[in-house]
Parts: structure tokens; sequence; C-alpha cells
């Protein structure tokens, strides 16, 4: 007998008779049901917990000289890598004449760079940003840069786990899930070395936030 | 259980016979004891900050319990379900018996896309199987990219926690080991500060990353309802190794299945709390299938295995229960045993009260008849268990079998007098008197450890907790020792 049936077989063999045990309904912590303004103000607290710039900006146009801005702050970084999602394409970037965009996705060109990607929501609960997979987004732009920038507009925030899925499943088309879905609490870190924490890990040392009204 | 001459009989090779000496020689090692204090203090304030944030957290195990329950009276029917997802999307799933049968499959998968080197993610199962080997075996070259699991490749050790599998190490012995491996990078300077050696080990594993040819991750669950596998990181290691690499296998356990995404929820709210006392981990990750056509990025294949290894033979005995944990290695914390004498005394991949149930399960009980042993009965375990495994129970049916059949040699059992011996000198006692506690005490008279209860979440006040004066525990303690 294959090891498939094996398993199976043996697994059949010894389901219990009847009664399984029912799981109905479903559990949801207050952290996870908040809604509003008050859902907005506990994703900034979140977020700023887990050590992500925050920048508030009230209009998308303003997004090309914050990032310049910020990244004036870190020091030299002249090149933006900006993913393929159109809203961001569509932005003027004529404005910043000093930042020099380059739309090149592959992994040696990704690697240590500042990149801008969108997002496909992000968690009040956590503070965390979740990024899919699809022909707009490559997985490797939260992990291979050194700095991610992530735009994300309010109306993209929701509560917690429950609202990440069905953000992923509208952007996987149905009920399947694009390939990644990646919540992203954060910089990258590990506490491996002496149980001491280190930003950047082997993912972005720095994680900073586009929050845009609408 | 299995007949001993069954070639699907399951695998796991242990050195746990030598408990006892094991143990004797961890509780007199300083460097380890300090690595220790960090786990018993440290992250049991963490994780009892962080679900005190959370009133539901309690209703919330109790439904995890339910949920894991139903899922294990029906596991069959949903991995039936996880399979036709996974091959709907796109990916190919693999059924191993045992340890060699799941090398073997990984290490064909491997040849067929004539795999030179493999990159991986933390994962307890493969060590279970001590998949490294094999694969080195067959010419293959293996890199751990965690770096804790990194760390003690290169030192070839085992696991010393299953979330920390270098905590007792030095950065001292961190750099001595870099600095050896790495020369072969054309790395020949020394660096000994943690932020330098963290920077090192990126750079040198970013091209790993890149080179690789097969990506190895575990799946801390599988999710029947969409075909998708969940891996939960800090690092990010484990998705550069899904992305990056043309072919991507996940190793893991039948018994990691939750019906739906809901279910999935529920989980990811009790592993980081349990395991760090976080909201969050970094990087809670859903991968579904291998790249679809338009993507830009992402594995030509994806290839579960899902590994028995001994799992079906414990649903439906008294050991059953086990099945329902999550890894999250809050049993370990709380445990006056493994706080005493650390996760490599056990001899075994899994070690503290989780790895006394679950290493004679597979293992075999002739050669792990002293880790059931190895418990004071004090409970702690089963109190902070996310899932509600009565440990101690558990424990108790492995010490009845092995007293019933004389497995432990004599002169060899522990029996639960030395065990309270132990726990009768907390850790926070002997570190202060043993080790003449200069730094412990200082600390004590700065207030520190007193507040230790009272501090508010997150691993950036965990690092304040450890290091008043700018470094860490560990530096203050070696400090105290030299001067
Ligand atoms: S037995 Fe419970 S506490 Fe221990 S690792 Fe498993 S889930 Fe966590």
């Amino acid at each position: 007998m294959d090891a498939r049936d094996e398993i199976l077989g043996k697994l059949a063999r010894k389901k219990h008779g009847g009664g399984a045990t029912g799981i109905s309904g479903h559990m949801k912590p207050a952290v996870a049901m908040k809604t509003g303004e008050e859902m907005v103000a506990q994703f900034r607290e979140k977020a700023a917990k887990l050590s992500c710039g925050l920048s508030e900006l009230s209009r998308m146009s303003e997004v090309p000289g914050e990032i310049e801005r910020v990244l004036g702050e870190i020091g030299t970084m002249p090149v933006l890598h900006v993913s393929d999602e159109p809203e961001l394409a569509s932005l003027p970037w004529e404005d910043v004449p000093g930042l020099r965009t380059s739309r090149e996705m592959d992994r040696d060109a990704l690697d240590g760079v500042a990149a801008l990607s969108a997002c496909a929501a992000a968690s009040a609960e956590t503070g965390a940003l979740v990024l899919t997979s699809d022909a707009d987004h490559a997985t490797a732009i939260g992990y291979l840069p050194d700095f991610h920038f992530v735009l994300l507009r309010k109306s993209q925030i929701v509560s917690g786990f429950e609202g990440i899925w069905a953000a992923a499943r509208t952007n996987g088309g149905n009920r399947d899930l694009p390939r990644a879905v990646n919540i992203i609490g954060g910089p990258s870190r590990t506490g491996d070395i002496e149980a001491t924490m280190v930003m950047g890990a082997h993912g972005p040392r720095s994680v900073h936030i586009l929050l845009v009204d609408g | 259980m299995t007949p001993p001459n069954d070639q699907h009989a399951p695998e796991m090779h242990v050195t746990s016979e030598r408990f006892s000496e094991n143990a004797r020689h961890a509780l007199d090692d300083k460097v380890l004891q300090g690595g220790l204090f960090i786990f018993a203090k440290g992250f049991t304030a963490l994780r009892e900050i962080g679900i005190s944030q959370v009133p539901e957290f309690g209703d919330m195990r109790d439904r995890a319990r339910d949920v894991k329950n139903h899922v294990l009276e029906n596991l069959g029917d949903y991995l039936k379900q996880f399979e036709e997802r996974v091959i709907a999307n796109g990916g190919r799933v693999h059924w191993a018996r045992n340890a060699s049968e799941a090398n073997e499959i990984i290490g064909r998968l491997c040849a067929e896309v004539n795999a030179k080197t493999v990159v991986k993610s933390k994962s307890m199962v493969t060590e279970e199987l001590e998949l490294n080997p094999h694969l080195e075996k067959q010419g293959i070259e293996v890199f751990e990219s965690d770096l804790g699991e990194y760390i003690i490749q290169l030192r070839k050790e085992k696991p010393f926690h299953i979330v920390g599998p270098a905590l007792h190490l030095t950065k001292e012995q961190v750099s001595d080991t870099f600095y050896e491996a790495h020369q072969r990078y054309g790395r020949t300077e020394k660096v000994t500060e943690k932020e330098a050696l963290v920077r090192e080990a990126r750079i040198v594993l970013r091209e790993r990353f890149k080179q690789a040819d097969v990506g190895i991750t575990g799946a801390n669950f599988l999710v029947a309802e969409t075909g998708s596998i969940a891996l939960v990181t800090n690092e990010g290691n484990a998705d550069l190794s899904a992305t990056l690499p043309k072919h991507h296998i996940a190793v893991t356990g039948i018994e990691k299945i939750v019906p739906t995404l809901e279910d999935l929820g529920l989980f990811l709210r009790l592993l980081p709390r349990s395991a760090l006392g976080l909201d969050t981990a970094n990087y809670l990750s859903l991968y579904t299938g291998p790249k679809r056509d338009s993507d830009p990025d992402g594995p030509e294949t994806f290839d579960i295995v899902l590994v028995d290894n001994g799992r079906s033979d414990m649903l439906g005995s008294e050991f059953q229960d086990m099945l329902r944990c999550i890894r999250c290695g809050a049993c370990l914390n709380g445990c006056p045993v493994f706080t005493s004498v650390g996760g490599q005394a056990y001899g075994s991949v899994y070690s503290g009260p989780m790895g006394a149930v679950w290493t004679p399960a597979l293992a075999g009980i002739t050669h792990a008849a002293n880790l059931p042993n190895a418990s004071t009965f004090c409970g702690k375990c089963e109190e902070v268990c996310p899932v509600r495994i009565p440990l101690p129970n558990l424990m108790r049916h492995w010490r009845e079998r092995e007293f019933e059949k004389h497995y432990t040699p004599t002169g060899q059992r522990w029996g639960m007098g030395a065990w309270r011996w132990i726990a009768g000198k907390p850790a926070l006692y002997r570190l202060a008197s043993s080790m003449g506690g200069r730094v412990l005490r200082a600390m004590a008279r700065k207030g520190w450890v007193k507040k230790l209860p009272g501090f508010a979440g997150g691993w950036t006040e965990m690092r304040d907790l450890k290091a008043p004066e700018g470094g860490s525990f560990l530096e203050q303690y070696e400090k105290g020792r030299r001067s």
C-alpha cells in the first residue's frame, strides 16, 4: 500500500464514532473589533509599537515629496524602486527631480535599496500591513530592499484578521488566495544573539507607512 | 503502537539516555545558566504581560483546544480537502510514513531539479527527520537561514530551544564561529558586535538565498479550505526561502491542519503571544501554490511533504492531546526542569515538557525513558499551554508505561526527589549564589528585577529589561563574572 493510502486508512480507522466536537461560531477579541476613527487610531498606535515609520498625508500627490524628505533624513539613497501598481506610477514624480525612480524588480536590483509598494490592507488589530502577490506586485519587494515604503489609504484599514482574509480573497479573484499573502509587522528583526533585538535581520531594516486620506 | 520491525515505523534519533549526565553538566555551565534565565524570567514575563492585554485570551484557548480536537477527530477528511486545494492551485502533495520516507521524497525532489544548494528556514520537523545530513550525503549544500539555526548548524549542535535555538551562546562564541565559517566568502575581518554579527550573517545568507536552487520551509499551519501553508517568523527568512528559489518544498507534520482562514486567525492570535508576549510576529505569511502565470516572482514548483512519523499512532491513544501542540515554547519557558538544564540536555530536538511527551512517541520509550521523569509535576506547563494540553498527565502516562516495562536503566532513574531539589532552588537564587551574582544583586538594588512583572509589552522593553546599562543580560553577567 502506498504511504498516502496507508496514512489515510489509519486515520479513518481511528476516527471516533460519532459526536465530533462541533466548532460552530467564531471568536473575535475586542482588540479586533474597532471601527471608524477608533480603528484608525488603534492602527497608528500598534504600527508605532511595531517600529514602523508613519507619515500622514491628505493627498496622494504629496507622496513623492514626503518620500524624498524621509530619504533625505536617512542619508544618501538616490534611487527609489517603485512597484508596478498603477496608483504608484501615476504619482507626480516630476515634482521631485532629485529623486530618481526605477521600475526594476529583479532580485539584484532590489537588494538593499529603497522601494515603494502599495498594499492590500492593514490591520488595526496588530498594526501590520498586508501585501499580496499579483501581476503588479513582486513578493520580494517586501523583503530584499533595506527601506520599504508602503502606500496605505485610510479606507484600506481593517479591524483584524477577518478583514485581512476578506481583502486577500478579493485580490485572489474568488475563494482562492493569491500565491503570497504577507502580513508584515514592521522591520525585520532578530533576537537570536543573546536575546538582544537587532533590526534588519533578513528583511528591510525600515518600514515606513504613507497613510493617505480617503 | 507500531511493531518495531515495521519498516515504516516512526524514526527519530535521540541521545536522551544521557539526560541525567547532561543535566548535571548543564547545571554547572554558567553561560548556559545565564541564557536559561532569559527564558525563565524574561519570556515568561513577556507572555504574561502580552496576554494580560487580551481579556478574551482564556476563551480563545478553550476554542483553540476545541478546534484542534475537532480537526484531530476528522484529520483524514481535512488532509484530503487540503490536498485537493493544493493540487487545484498547481501544487503537489507527498505523504511520508516516517523519517526515511520523508527524506527520500525530499531528496528525490531536489535531485529532479538538479539542486546543488538548498536554503532552509527553521523547521522543527526537518530537525526531527535529520534532513540536512541526508541531503548533504546526496552532495547538496544546505544552508539554514534562521539566524539561530544558522549558528547552530555551523557549530554542529542541536537546537537549544524550539523558539530560540542559539540562545545558550554568547556573542563571543558566535563571533568565533562566524570568523571561521565566513573566511570562504572572503570575509577575513573578525566582527564582534551583535549588530555587526547580524549584518554579516545577512550579507552571507542573502547571496545563498539568491543562488539556492530549492527553498525548504516548514509550515506552522496548513489551511484545509484554501490549500495554503502559513509561516510565522520574525526575520523574513522563510519568505525569502519561499520566494526566491525556483522550487519551494514545505515539510510539515500531518497534525498542523486547521479548517478555515477564520480558524487560522485564532491560532495566529495565540501563537506570538504565547511564545513572546507579542501581538503579532513580524511576518505572518500564507503561500498557496506556485507562481501564477502573471506573477513577477515566486517558485515554479510548490511541493508539500506531509509527515506522519508516529503521529497517527498517537491519534486515538492516551497521547492524542499532544497533537494539538503549536510549538510555541511556552511550556519550556515555564518549566523548572527546562530552565535549569536547557534544551540540549534532553538529547532530542523536542525538549521541555512538550519534548518529554513527543520524544518517546517518536523515538520510542526505550530511548527516551528518562524524559517523562524530568518533571516536578508542578503543572506550570499545562497552565501556560495555549491549546490546553494536559502535559503532566501525559508525562505520567509515559512513566506508568515505562515503569511497567522497566525501561529506565537502574542507577539512572531520576526520582521526583532530584527534581524537587532543583526546582527548590529557583533560577534567580541559583544565579545569585553560584556566580557571586554581583550583577544580579546590583540589578535587584536598582529595582529592575522587582519591576519585571509590571513592564509593558514588546521586545524593545525586553531589551531594556536585560540591558539596564546598554548591554544585554549576558554581557552584564559576563562582566560581573570577570570583575
Ligand atoms: S505543548 Fe502547549 S505550551 Fe508547549 S509548545 Fe506545545 S502548544 Fe506550546
